[in-house]
């Protein structure tokens, strides 16, 4: 009996081992792509020594990445990913000649690097506490062989060498000082100020030896984490108040109290934006001039002389500044963004004399979508040949691009960095060719027969047309397009000419435009099968939603591409940076064009959103509307030609308020005085007191369910409980600890079911000892998430499916208000031998295709799992029912296997979400991650059922069907011949 | 489920015992033995007046053992309100406070035409969480759907209500114990099975070897003849 089991199961195992995901080693890279990103630049060094002068960049990110770029072509030479929480947070990556070193969590770990193959070459630990950054600096300009690093709760200087602590010194008022400055000064002692936010600031005098010479403490209660500080010259430390709009000077030196320079005395008139420059190095402390940066594009050079600021150079419309040493002379390069054309120009200036230096101006083409420079890191050379001066240019852009100049007058290639941090995601569809447009818009309308008549011929001229320009074009021979600067073109300008043409539909529609909203308020639009950016736009003031710390920007399909002859269109909504109000922005996915009528730095609603959501309704151009409810209850739909009032009242809005943990519904009615309104209609209040909301789960509207049930071993149907509006509401908390026992808190989460019309709560299911990261999968009838037992320690998935039992209350459609009885709730749990971080599943065309979940595992794997591991109904005794069914039996392990990872040997780091889109195959799912990697594949989940095999003998087959047609012709003959002699018989 | 409970002597009799062991085991949670006082509004335009309609007394929570006593009479009054929210799409409104006297309810509707055209007979669900928080509530009629019927006035007469009571359940934990004790009889299983097949190689295999050994013993003895008639 137990064999026949063992061989079932083991049969059953080879169904489910998906063999189609295994590529052959000649189809890597074939249907996908990776792209690796570092993040935001925050410390940026050129590579100076002998060995590879100019050859490598060194970039410490945002995203506790420190990573090697090649200076030639932009890619990565390698890339150190740290811990994504504070632990790996970069505080200082210090550069000189030989030496890179890395100054991780406010000090906890200090490493050196190898260069060339960024192999650790020594680390150290010191006694820091993570949350306040660590300042760290070489001890001299030059050729150092140790560094100081200031943490917490000591000063230390560390050889550069081996890590050794040379000495370290405690500082005065190190509890209270959360952010260190660090000067050195030309006497080679060292002067620290520590800032108390608020309260004051306390300066000392260390020297070499690591005694503190002297202390003096100044009250500056204006002083706060974000007052932009600066020593200069080692003896002054400069502060720029932006309540007061004034500068603050204070003499380290027995200064008793800040000298303030209003900064309309120096003849600047304070913005936003107001602050003192920090170089692109990120690493100050030998610095003896002031950048400050009066506007986003207005830059000063100041010094001071006898306590008082100078200004050395000021630069109206130049928005980024360096002061670079060559051969003991100091330049000040600036970037200047042209008003008229994209374009920026460069100028060096003698810094003592002030002189141009023609050498180091140049102009360069920069697109308006990468917003004003920001930063700049230039490398300075003397060519041997002719003793003239040269330099390589890192330019930092408001849009986080890196983009870096080889050879004057042209970039050599730029980095999006944007991309790092992907906010929002779609794909859309690419439009379809000329040809099949027309034959759409023909069989599409429903004219007389005299107008489609004459469009026949119309549409097939054009096909005559359309033919004979090919023909002549071929035989001339490809011709390029006569070049013309715009903006577009400078994107375009090292693209090959044969990818221009092809932006249609492929004939399975696999081929889409991938829309992706980024945090710096840059959108793109990537062509899916290469991730070349066909399209960028910088918006200035787009920033995403902030509230509780997440970080949010929507972005809606209002129109497919299907409803030809009206072009496709994506709204983006996030926030204004300035007003604070929704900013909306709509855009054509396809060329990325915007719409006629939107600004081109977005729209301002004049109101702040609460909630927002994309409509059924459409306009008489098919134009999907937004509904969106600002601050005051009221409600409003974008655009406003959009009617829904023939949907109402059955229009249902709910708002989740985190602060009270109660879910609110509202229903919209319309008001005849008022306009559109919110009625509240229902609330559910989910215990603030024990625990708080962190995700609402929607499903998606997109997906389709082709089976209304399942069919099991005894052909009966178990219905699925298919409400479209619920959603899957996520909280988390953690239980205080109880006296009696001696256990200490225990964190738990609970899931709960809510219809989003009635409120009502289907279901409700709690995990005590359990916390997460919660990942959330909410699809047809059921719910996937994943969490951490803490009893178990371990990672596990738990499934729940609803049933709506052997009989169908309403089978014709769904209706919340008259809902079906209480939902059989399936669960089931298994073990997850590995760590995770995103999960998603695939979406086909119609809903057909079997369901895969795709889960990001930790290690850098990309799983692509069948549902059917995680179906509740495996039964733990199979009988023979369940095996007629085809019910996997229960397992408690989830097997990760290798086959099954699709990424194959390309770690994925850092991924944020994974975005899954259906293609024209039914059999398809295409699948993107996103984070700090950027991976696109395909996958089947049931195999390709609807494609013919690659190797499939059309020869073979269509000579047997020759054969056949020829023999049952020959035998017809035969056959009456037969007949006939046997008739005359 | 809890059938539908007239309104009764007996039935407020019920109430009121309930009520005394409320007041008894208030500190036992968590099986919940509580009142709770249900309100509902017909909802015209967006203008909720909530007013008492009865209470909801749960003795157990586990047991799902809950029923509803109404205030009073569904007056005459009620019926015009109700007959005149489901004629104008209003809506029929329901709250009972989180806790017996706070002023934070959680709240739940149907149309007023659901409500008026099943006749007053309606089921709420309120859902607790495990340490007896009431979370939500929400209420279905039978029929639930609206089809322009008349009803006439003597169905108003009384509630016909029911109560359901949902309490947050423990999720799931994968479930290794039954797979091990399943692996530990299958290899038991297995064992004995093994024990009860020790016969020789011959005792086992006989009925392939001799069919064997005979095809062979045949072809040997046909070779030569064979062989002949090549000759």
């Amino acid at each position: 009996m137990s064999a026949q089991w063992k061989e079932i199961m083991l049969v059953i195992n080879f169904l489910f081992i998906p063999t189609v995901w295994c590529l052959y080693e000649d189809q890597m890279g074939l249907f996908d792509w990776k792209q690796d990103f570092v993040g935001k630049v925050e410390y940026l060094h050129w590579d100076q020594s002998p060995a590879a002068m100019g050859k490598r960049l060194f970039v410490g990110t945002e995203k506790n990445v420190v990573a090697s770029i090649n200076a030639y072509n932009g890619s990565l030479a390698w890339r150190r990913v740290f811990e994504e929480s504070v632990r790996g947070r970069v505080d200082r990556l210090l550069y000189q000649t030989n030496i890179l070193i890395s100054v991780l969590a406010g000090g906890r770990f200090v490493r050196s690097w190898q260069m060339g193959t960024s192999l650790l070459l020594w680390e150290t630990s010191l006694l820091a506490d993570d949350s306040i950054r660590a300042s760290a600096v070489f001890t001299s300009r030059e050729k150092a062989d140790s560094f100081l690093v200031v943490t917490a709760h000591a000063l230390y200087n560390i050889k550069t060498n081996d890590g050794k602590k040379i000495w370290e010194t405690n500082l005065p008022k190190s509890d209270t000082a959360n952010r260190w400055f660090i000067g050195v000064n030309e006497d080679d002692t060292y002067a620290l100020v520590g800032v108390t936010p608020e309260t004051d600031v306390v300066m000392a005098t260390v020297n070499q030896e690591g005694t503190v010479i002297s202390q003096n403490s100044v009250p500056a209660p204006w002083i706060n984490d974000d007052t932009s500080c600066q020593i200069v010259k080692g003896s002054y430390f400069v502060c720029y108040v932006p309540s007061k709009q004034a500068l603050q000077v204070l003499r380290l030196s027995g200064g008793k109290n800040f000298i303030s320079t209003s900064l309309r005395d120096l003849g600047f008139e304070a913005t936003s934006e107001t602050s003192i420059e920090i170089p692109s190095t990120g690493v100050t402390g030998f610095e003896t001039e002031i950048i400050l940066r009066v506007s986003r594009n207005h830059m000063s050079v100041l010094t001071i002389e006898g306590n008082s600021l100078k200004i050395v150079k000021n630069m109206p419309q130049v928005s980024a500044v360096q002061i670079v040493e060559n051969e003991d002379t100091s330049y000040i390069i600036t970037l200047q963004k042209s008003l008229k054309e994209p374009s920026v120009s460069i100028t060096g200036y003698e810094l003592k004399s002030g002189q141009e230096s023609a050498e180091l101006s140049q102009k360069i083409p920069f697109a308006n979508s990468h917003g004003l420079p920001l930063k700049v890191n230039v490398m300075m050379f003397t060519r041997r040949r002719d003793s003239k001066i040269g330099c390589k240019v890192a330019i930092l852009s408001e849009d986080d691009a890196l983009q870096v100049i080889q050879k004057p007058g042209r970039v050599s290639w730029r980095r999006e960095e944007a991309l790092a941090d992907i906010l929002a995601i779609e794909m859309v569809d690419l439009p379809v060719s000329e040809n099949q447009a027309k034959f759409e818009d023909e069989f599409g309308s429903h004219d007389d027969v005299f107008v489609m008549f004459i469009k026949r011929l119309k549409a097939q001229l054009s096909q005559l047309q359309s033919f004979v320009i090919k023909m002549v074009e071929r035989l001339q021979g490809l011709r390029h397009p006569a070049p013309t600067l715009s903006d577009e073109d400078i994107d375009q300008e090292e693209e090959e000419v044969e990818e221009e043409e092809d932006l249609i539909r492929d004939e399975f529609n696999l081929h889409k435009v991938i829309v992706a909203v980024t945090k710096a308020g840059k959108i793109f639009g990537i062509r899916s099968q290469t991730g070349k950016i066909v399209w960028q736009h910088y918006l200035p003031d787009l920033s995403p939603f902030d509230k509780y710390n997440r970080q949010t920007m929507l972005l809606f399909v209002q129109r497919t591409t299907a409803h030809f002859p009206n072009p496709p269109q994506c709204a983006i909504l996030g926030k204004n940076k300035r007003t604070g109000n929704a900013l909306i922005f709509t855009i054509n996915p396809a060329l990325g064009v915007t719409i006629a009528g939107t600004p081109p730095n977005g729209l301002d609603l004049g109101y702040k959103v609460v909630q927002a959501s994309l409509l059924n309704e459409v306009d008489e151009h098919f134009l999907k509307g937004i509904i969106l409810m600002d601050t005051q209850g009221k409600i409003h739909v974008y655009p406003e030609s959009v009617q829904i009032s023939s949907s109402l009242p059955s229009l249902y809005l709910h708002l989740t308020d985190l602060d009270t943990n109660i879910i609110t519904g509202y229903r919209i009615v319309n008001t005849n005085d008022k306009g559109l309104k919110a009625d509240e209609v229902w609330n559910i209040n989910l215990q603030k007191s024990q625990q708080t909301i962190t995700q609402v789960v929607c499903k998606r509207a997109i997906e389709h369910v082709h089976s209304q049930g399942r069919v099991l071993g005894d052909r009966s149907v178990l219905y699925k409980y298919l409400n479209p509006n619920l959603m899957a509401v996520v909280a988390e908390g953690e239980e205080p600890p109880s006296p009696g026992t001696h256990k200490g808190p225990s964190k738990f989460f609970s899931i709960y079911l809510v219809d989003g019309v009635t409120g009502h709560i289907v279901f409700h299911v709690n995990h005590k000892r359990c916390h997460g990261p919660i990942n959330t999968v909410h699809s047809e009838n059921w719910v996937v998430y994943s969490y951490f037992s803490e009893k178990h320690r371990r990672h596990e998935i738990a499934v729940l499916e609803m049933f709506e039992g052997k009989e169908q209350s309403n089978s014709t459609a769904f209706s919340s208000l008259s809902p079906p009885p209480q939902p059989l709730v399936l669960r089931q749990s298994y073990i997850f031998s590995s760590p995770l971080s995103a999960m998603a599943t695939t979406v086909t065309e119609k809903g057909l295709t079997n369901k895969n979940i795709i889960i990001s595992l930790k290690f850098g794997g990309l799983l692509s799992l069948p549902k059917a591991l995680l179906d509740p109904r495996r039964p733990a005794m199979p009988s023979q029912e369940s095996m007629e069914e085809g019910v996997i039996p229960y397992i408690p392990e989830i097997p990760i296997h290798t086959e099954a990872i699709i990424n194959y040997n390309r770690t994925l780091s850092r991924v944020d979400g994974i975005y899954t889109g259906p293609a024209g195959l039914e059999s398809t799912s295409l699948i993107l991650t996103y984070g700090l990697d950027m991976f696109y594949t395909r996958v089947m989940p049931s195999k390709m059922f609807d494609v013919l095999k690659e190797d499939f003998d059309y020869v073979l087959i269509g000579s047997i069907l020759f054969i056949m047609i020829l023999v049952s012709i020959l035998t017809q003959k035969l056959a009456a011949k037969r007949a006939l002699s046997r008739a005359w018989k | 489920m809890a059938a539908p409970i007239k309104y009764t002597a007996v039935g407020l009799f019920l109430a009121i015992i309930a009520d005394l062991s409320g007041l008894v085991h208030l500190d036992d949670e968590f099986e919940g033995s509580r009142t709770l006082t249900l309100e509902h509004s017909f909802t015209i335009d967006g203008n909720a007046i909530f007013s008492k309609r009865g209470t909801v007394v749960i003795r157990s929570l586990k047991g799902n053992k809950a029923h509803f006593t109404p205030a009073s009479d569904f007056t005459r009054e009620d019926i015009n309100l109700l007959k005149k929210a489901s004629s104008q799409k209003g809506l029929y409104q329901l709250r009972v406070p989180v806790k017996e006297g706070s002023q934070q309810y959680v709240s739940t509707f149907i149309p007023a035409c659901a409500l008026y055209e099943s006749s007053l007979n309606d089921q709420l669900t309120i859902n607790f969480d495990q340490s007896g928080e009431v979370l939500g509530l929400s209420v279905v009629t039978t029929p639930g759907i609206c089809v322009g019927l008349n009803v006439p006035a003597s169905n108003f007469s009384d509630w016909k209500t029911t109560v359901e009571v949902m309490q947050t359940v423990s999720g799931p934990v994968p479930d290794t114990q039954t797979y091990i004790d399943k692996m530990n009889r299958d290899k038991v299983e297995k064992e004995k099975g093994g024990q009860n097949d020790n016969r020789s190689f011959f005792g086992k295999y006989w009925m392939y070897i001799v069919p064997v050994v005979i095809l062979m013993m045949i072809a040997t003895s046909q070779d030569p003849n064979a062989g002949g008639g090549g000759r």
